[in-house]
């Protein structure tokens, strides 16, 4: 049961993950296709995010800005993940400093 | 006697075999995005619903298929499980379309369920005192050896065979489990095990589905459209729905009593944070190196390698220190370790060599190879609260 709840919460996070730094990847990148490319830029942005980074179709000036959008919405990604593992930490940090599960639930008297 | 530690030995080695194949089918596939992107015409939706169809439905699944093969046989839902694995990934290697691809990554996380429930299970079974925990130790090697040479074997055959193989691989392994299961396992049951918590696994499933979806959807239909709304609150209220019929189950898929015990609750989110924050970049990264690097899948692969091998190497190391150390410091130690490399990693640009990211993995590796173990022992000693030792088999199944 208890390994079982463990997989349960890695691959929800995982799931979960994957879908929200996504979204902050394509959010970070089309802001950054906006700001070089302008106006066009939007467009070249849900093209990325549609086809891959192809989708520049050969024009190096518009791959270049499409690869520095990616690089960008990474960068975001990163920091994301930075921020969402400290959490954990802090939240394991806090949480086990009544002594590991004891035997006993005689350490439950701190409010939480 | 000869037959039956013939059996044994049969036992071990499918279950193995398959627990191997089902967790190197997370890591190979990574490598494989950019080609399979490339090849249906994708778009990072999704591909990244081939990612979260497998780790969605398996998550979702985990505990109840647990559940179910206490009640109706373990080796009869390994089988199932075996079954349901191998025709999916078939089906994944012919997909004509990212959406079919998608439905049938979904279909092979339930049958992946199935699979990694009964492991341990079918193991303990048939196998009692030294001789199971050796059993165990073989297990947990292997469940080490897939994860390291995940990307490795994913770059290997993606690059040589083409990312379709990445799937067909698992259908001759399938055939080999479900004969040896027939001829060789014996079943087993829970005597105590009771009614299937079906509303429980209902509305877990479906809040999952919809964060998920909303998250994944967000940009396209615009985060305040009806539809995202919609989706992520229902999600969020599904998963209060949940907690409350979990309270109110005399036998719940997840006993939400044992998060009273603070420690408990620590490990769980610890867990599930390392999950989206670091387990969930590993696709992002494979599509860095491979499109913008412009790699090949399996020079992509060995630039994980430094990562995957610390993950591997550092808990036969910290074995020696499983009881002297409090598993507390293990957990955050390990975690801002993590935090510590993404933030190393940070900072790329778009003249970036893939160098910059390799401090980063070195110490991501060695941060996920600290907490690991540790997560896997502190969730075990909620259970059985006398056992120090570091559980085999505590390498994460996702990285």
């Amino acid at each position: 049961m208890a390994s079982g709840i463990n997989n349960t919460f890695r691959l929800s996070g995982v799931a979960v993950g994957v879908a929200a730094l996504g979204a902050v990847l394509e959010r970070r990148a089309a802001d950054s296709l906006a700001s070089s490319l302008g106006p066009h830029g939007r467009d070249l942005a849900q093209a990325v995010s549609a086809t891959g980074l192809r989708a520049a179709g050969g024009r190096p000036a518009v791959a270049h800005a499409a690869s520095a959008a990616f690089v960008s919405g990474l960068n975001g990604v990163l920091i994301t993940g930075c921020v969402t593992v400290a959490i954990g930490a802090l939240a394991a940090a806090v949480l086990m400093r009544t002594r590991a599960p004891a035997a006993a639930p005689a350490t439950e008297s701190s409010a939480s | 006697m000869e037959a039956s530690a013939q059996s044994r030995r049969w036992t071990l080695v499918a279950v193995c075999t398959t627990t191997f194949m089902l967790l190197l089918d997370i890591t190979i596939v990574v490598v494989a995005l950019p080609s399979i992107q490339r090849n249906l015409h994708a778009g990072l939706t999704g591909l990244e619903w081939v990612v979260d169809a497998y780790s969605l439905t398996l998550a979702a699944l985990i505990l109840t298929a647990g559940a179910l093969a206490d009640r109706f046989g373990r080796r009869l839902l390994f089988m199932v499980g075996v079954v349901l694995f191998t025709c999916a990934s078939l089906l994944c290697g012919v997909a004509w379309n990212i959406a079919a691809l998608d439905v049938a990554r979904a279909l092979q996380g339930i049958g992946g369920a199935a699979l990694f429930a009964t492991a341990l299970a079918l193991i303990g079974h048939e196998y009692r005192g030294p001789e199971r925990f050796k059993a165990i130790a073989i297990w947990g090697a292997t469940v080490g050896a897939a994860v390291a040479s995940g990307p490795l074997v994913g770059g290997i055959i993606t690059d040589t065979l083409g990312w379709r193989w990445v799937f067909f691989v698992n259908v001759p392994v399938g055939v080999f489990a479900v004969v040896v299961a027939l001829k060789q396992m014996h079943e087993s049951q829970d005597p105590q095990a009771t009614r299937t918590d079906f509303w429980g696994l209902v509305t877990f499933s479906a809040a999952l589905f919809l964060i998920v979806f909303g998250l994944l959807r967000g940009n396209s239909n615009g985060w305040s459209s009806a539809l995202i709304l919609a989706s992520l609150i229902g999600g969020a209220v599904l998963l209060v729905v949940f907690v409350v019929i979990e309270r109110l189950q005399e036998r719940p898929m997840l006993d939400v009593t044992l998060f009273r015990n603070p420690a408990f609750l620590g490990v769980s989110l610890a867990t599930f944070c390392i999950g989206a924050g670091m387990f969930a970049l590993f696709p992002f990264l494979s599509i860095y190196l491979q499109d913008v690097l412009g790699y090949s899948p399996l020079q992509a692969g060995v630039r994980f390698l430094p990562l995957t091998g610390f993950v591997f190497a550092v808990p036969l190391v910290t074995r020696r220190f499983a009881g002297k150390i409090s598993l507390r410091v293990f957990l955050a130690v390990g975690m801002t370790l993590v935090a510590a490399a993404l933030l190393l990693m940070h900072g790329l640009t778009a003249s970036s060599r893939w160098t910059a990211l390799l401090p980063g993995l070195i110490v991501a590796g060695i941060g996920i190879g600290l907490a690991n173990p540790a997560i896997a022992a502190a969730a075990l000693r909620v259970v059985d609260p006398s056992r120090t030792e570091w559980p085999p088999g505590s390498t994460t199944p996702s990285a």
